[in-house]
C-alpha cells in the first residue's frame, strides 16, 4: 500500500519541517506539496525534501488563495502520477496521529467498498511566544464541551480517502467526493493534532490570509469570526493574548483543557544530533524506507471514552443524528395525540400499580 | 461504583444459570430478576441465586407481556433499593461482553455528563442440536457485511442501552432505549457487545414461539403471520407448530456445516468462541465452583477495532432505513388522526372562519 500526503503551505517555516518528518515517520510514503508564495524559508525546506526524493513540489504563484482547487490538483496527481492507494490532505499545522497502530495498519483494515475514513480535529491552544519551538510550548489541548453552531471554520471532521483521479476536495479538506463514493462514518481512528496559531506574528499573518480569502467569499461569515474582526480592527495582540492559556488550565466557558505532550515527545525522539548536515535548517531524522518509526499504543478505556465524548459533541452536527432526535420527539407527541386523555390516565394508573406491586 | 443487571426470564433453564454466573464474573454486582411464570427449572435457579444474596426475585405471573413495565419496575428498584450507579437491562439469552477490563471498568470510564451508553447486539444463529451445552455448539456469529433490513428477522442489527438511574424514565419494550429520559447518550462508542443466543434448541425454540403467541391470542386454528412486523419470527414459528412442521422450520433456521463453510467464505459468518471459553473458565455447564472467579476482558487491538467499526457502520446504514420506516409510520398515524371526525369538524370550522 502506498500512502501519499498532500500539503499546502504558505510561510510555515516554523512548523513544516516537523510536519513532514512526523508524517514520513508515521507511515506516509510520499508527499505532494504546493508552495504558495512563501518568503520565510518554507520553500527551501520543501526543496530539500524534494531533493531527497520524499516530495514533489508545485510552485503556485497565484495571489488569491484557492485551497480547494490546489488541494484537488494535488490529490489527483497523487492518484495519477504517484501511485497512491490512499491520500491524506494535510495543512502544515496538522499532525495526523493514528490511534493504536500506524496510519497504514489502520487503512489496511478498511473494506474495499468504503472510500473514506474519518479523522477528528483536536485543537491546541496558543501559548505566549518564547524561544522554544511550537511543540515545546503548545502542550495544552482544548476539549470542546458544548456543540456550537457549525461554521465553515469550525468543523471537526477530516478525511483520508482512497486515491481517485476524479476526486474533488472540499474547502478545509473536511470532505471529499466522487461518483459512487461510500463514506465509512462513525469511526475516527485518526486524530489530527492541530496547531493553528503559534505566535503573535504568525497569527497576524494567518488571519490576514483568512481576511483576504473570506472577504472575497463570504463577508457575513467573516463577521462571525472574532479573529478576523480583531485583525480588521487592529486588535490582534489583544485577541492572541485572550486565546492563550497559562499553566493554569482551568476550563473557560464552553471548553476545558488537558495537558497533551504526545507530539512534543515524538518530535523530541526524532530530533537528530547537532552537527548532522541535513540542509535548509532541517532538524529531524527520517525512517529507513517503509518502516514507520512511530507506533502509538492502543488507547486505554478512559482515553477511548473521553475521545467518544468529544465526537459526541461534534456529532450533534451530524444530520442523521439530528433527524433521529427530531423523530423521537415527534413520536412522543404523536403518541400523546393518539391516546387521548382517558387512555393516558389509564396507562399512567396501570404503570403505577405495576411499580407499586414490586414491594 | 455499583452495576446492577435486571433480568427478565421465562422458561430459560438451559441458559439462565450461565447468564447470571457470567455477568457476576464480568463486573455486575447484583441482579434484579423477574420470573414471568416459568414452568421449567428457571424459578429454582433464580431462587438459588437469591439465597446466595446476589439476586432479588420478583414473581410476575401475568400473561400480557408488559415487558417495558416490568423492566421499568426492575430498573427503578435497582436504583432505589440496590444502589445502582449503572443499570444493564438484560434478557436471559444475552451476554453483555465488555470490550476491555470489565463492565465496571468500561462504565467507570464514561464521563459524568453522559448517562446512556450503547451496546452492539451480536447474533449467534442456531447450530444443529446434538444435545450439548448451547455455548459449546453455538460458536458462529453473524457478521453484518450488509444491512439486514428485514424488521421481522430476529437477526437484524440493533443497539441496546446501558443507563444510569433516572426516576422519570421508562424502559422501552425490547430495551432499545429509555422513554422520557433526561440522560444524555454517549455516541460513537459502543464499548459493550451483547452476545445474543435467541434460538438454542428445537424444544426451546418451539416452546418460545408457542408461548409468545398463545399468550395473547386464543388458539383458533390457523395462525396469521404478520410479515414485516417485529417478532414475526415468533408468528412464523407458531404457524409451523400448528401445522406440525416445527422441526422442519427449525432446521431451516439452523446453520448446518455446509452453510457454515459457505458463510465463512462469503464473510457472512465469523467464528466466535469467546463466550464458550469464558463459560468454560467459569466451570460450565454445571458452574459448580463455590465462588465465581472474575473474568478479564482484553482491550481490542487496532485490527479488531477496525472490524468492529465496520460492523457499527453497517448498523448506521440500517438506522437510516429504520428512520425512513419510522417516518412512514408516523405519516400513516398522522393521517389517521387527521381523519377523526373531531379533526375534520375543526378543519371545516377553520375554513369557514377563514372565508369570512
Amino acid at each position: 500500500m502506498k500512502l501519499v500526503m498532500t500539503l499546502l503551505a504558505r510561510n510555515e517555516a516554523d512548523i513544516v519541517d516537523a510536519q513532514l518528518a512526523f508524517h514520513l515517520n508515521a507511515g506516509v510514503d510520499f508527499v505532494v506539496a504546493t508552495d504558495n508564495r512563501s518568503e520565510d524559508g518554507t520553500t527551501e525546506i520543501l526543496e530539500s525534501y524534494a531533493r531527497d526524493g520524499y516530495l514533489h513540489l508545485i510552485h503556485e504563484p497565484a495571489e488569491q488563495l484557492d485551497q480547494p482547487a490546489w488541494v484537488t490538483r494535488m490529490a489527483r496527481l497523487a492518484a495519477t502520477d504517484f501511485g497512491a492507494d490512499w491520500v491524506l490532505n494535510a495543512d502544515a499545522d496538522e499532525f495526523w496521529w493514528p490511534r493504536g497502530g500506524s496510519l497504514k495498519e489502520i487503512l489496511a483494515e478498511v473494506p474495499e467498498r468504503f472510500g473514506t475514513v474519518r479523522a477528528l480535529l483536536r485543537n491546541f491552544v496558543p501559548q505566549p511566544a518564547g524561544g522554544d519551538s511550537f511543540a515545546e510550548r503548545m502542550t495544552v489541548r482544548e476539549v470542546p464541551l458544548e456543540a456550537e453552531a457549525p461554521t465553515p471554520l469550525r468543523i471537526q471532521d477530516k478525511v483520508v480517502h482512497r486515491a481517485n483521479a476524479y476526486v474533488e476536495v472540499a474547502l478545509g479538506n473536511h470532505d471529499v467526493s466522487w461518483e459512487g463514493l461510500v463514506d465509512l462514518r462513525g469511526w475516527y481512528p485518526i486524530e489530527v493534532l492541530h496547531f493553528a496559531l503559534r505566535s503573535l506574528e504568525q497569527c497576524e499573518r494567518k488571519l490576514g490570509y483568512w481576511l483576504a480569502y473570506w472577504g472575497s467569499q463570504s463577508p457575513e461569515e467573516l463577521d462571525r469570526q472574532p479573529g478576523a474582526v480583531a485583525v480588521r480592527e487592529g486588535r490582534v495582540e489583544e485577541y492572541y493574548a485572550s486565546l492563550t492559556v497559562g499553566d493554569d488550565v482551568e476550563g473557560a466557558s464552553g471548553a476545558s483543557f488537558v495537558l497533551d505532550t504526545r507530539l512534543r515527545d515524538v518530535l523530541r525522539s526524532l530530533q537528530c544530533d547537532q552537527g548532522r548536515a541535513l540542509g535548509a535548517g532541517r532538524q529531524y531524522l527520517l525512517p529507513t524506507k517503509g518502516a514507520p518509526a512511530f507506533w502509538p499504543d492502543p488507547p486505554s478505556l478512559s482515553d477511548a471514552a473521553a475521545y467518544a465524548s468529544e465526537i459526541t459533541v461534534g456529532s450533534a452536527r451530524d444530520s442523521v443524528v439530528k433527524v433521529e432526535e427530531r423523530l423521537e420527539e415527534a413520536g412522543r407527541r404523536l403518541a400523546g395525540l393518539e391516546r387521548g386523555i382517558w387512555s393516558r390516565v389509564r396507562a399512567r394508573t396501570r404503570l403505577s400499580r405495576t411499580l407499586a406491586s414490586a414491594a | 461504583m455499583r452495576v446492577v443487571a435486571t433480568l427478565l426470564a421465562r422458561d430459560e433453564a438451559d441458559v439462565v444459570h450461565a447468564q447470571i454466573a457470567f455477568h457476576l464474573a464480568a463486573g455486575v454486582d447484583f441482579v434484579v430478576a423477574t420470573d414471568n411464570g416459568s414452568e421449567d427449572d428457571t424459578t429454582e435457579i433464580l431462587e438459588d441465586y437469591q439465597r446466595a444474596g446476589v439476586l432479588h426475585l420478583i414473581r410476575e405471573p401475568a400473561n400480557d407481556r408488559r415487558h417495558g413495565e416490568w423492566f421499568t419496575r426492575m430498573a427503578r428498584l435497582a436504583a432505589t433499593e440496590f444502589g445502582a450507579d449503572w443499570i444493564v437491562n438484560t434478557d436471559a439469552d444475552e451476554f453483555w461482553w465488555p470490550r476491555g477490563g470489565s463492565l465496571k471498568d468500561v462504565l467507570f470510564s464514561v464521563p459524568g455528563r453522559y448517562g446512556i451508553v450503547g451496546a452492539l447486539v451480536r447474533h449467534f444463529p442456531p447450530r444443529p442440536d446434538d444435545g450439548a451445552f448451547f455455548a459449546e455448539r453455538m460458536t458462529v456469529r453473524l457478521s453484518p457485511r450488509a444491512a439486514v433490513n428485514d424488521p421481522s428477522s430476529s437477526f437484524r442489527p440493533y443497539l441496546k442501552m446501558i443507563h444510569r438511574p433516572d426516576p422519570g424514565a421508562t424502559v422501552e419494550p425490547g430495551n432499545h432505549g429509555l422513554d422520557g429520559t433526561s440522560l444524555r447518550r454517549l455516541r460513537a462508542w459502543y464499548p459493550v457487545e451483547v452476545l445474543h443466543f435467541p434460538l438454542r434448541s428445537r424444544d426451546q425454540a418451539e416452546r418460545k414461539s408457542v408461548k409468545w403467541i398463545a399468550n395473547t391470542r386464543p388458539p383458533t386454528g390457523a395462525a396469521r403471520v404478520h410479515e414485516g412486523k417485529p417478532n414475526a419470527y415468533h408468528e412464523r414459528g407458531y404457524a409451523a407448530h400448528l401445522e406440525g412442521r416445527f422441526a422442519e422450520y427449525y432446521a431451516s433456521q439452523c446453520v448446518d456445516d455446509d452453510a457454515f463453510a459457505r458463510g465463512l467464505e462469503e464473510g457472512a459468518l465469523a467464528v466466535d468462541t469467546r463466550l464458550r471459553d469464558a463459560l468454560r473458565a467459569l466451570g460450565a455447564p454445571d458452574f459448580v465452583r463455590s465462588s465465581t472467579p472474575a473474568l478479564s476482558f482484553p482491550l481490542p487491538d487496532v485490527v479488531e477495532e477496525a472490524a468492529y467499526a465496520i460492523d457499527v457502520a453497517v448498523l448506521g446504514e440500517a438506522n437510516l432505513v429504520r428512520l425512513q420506516r419510522r417516518l412512514d409510520g408516523f405519516e400513516q398515524r398522522l393521517a389517521r388522526i387527521e381523519g377523526r371526525p373531531t379533526q375534520r369538524m375543526r378543519r371545516l370550522i377553520y375554513r369557514l372562519v377563514q372565508r369570512r
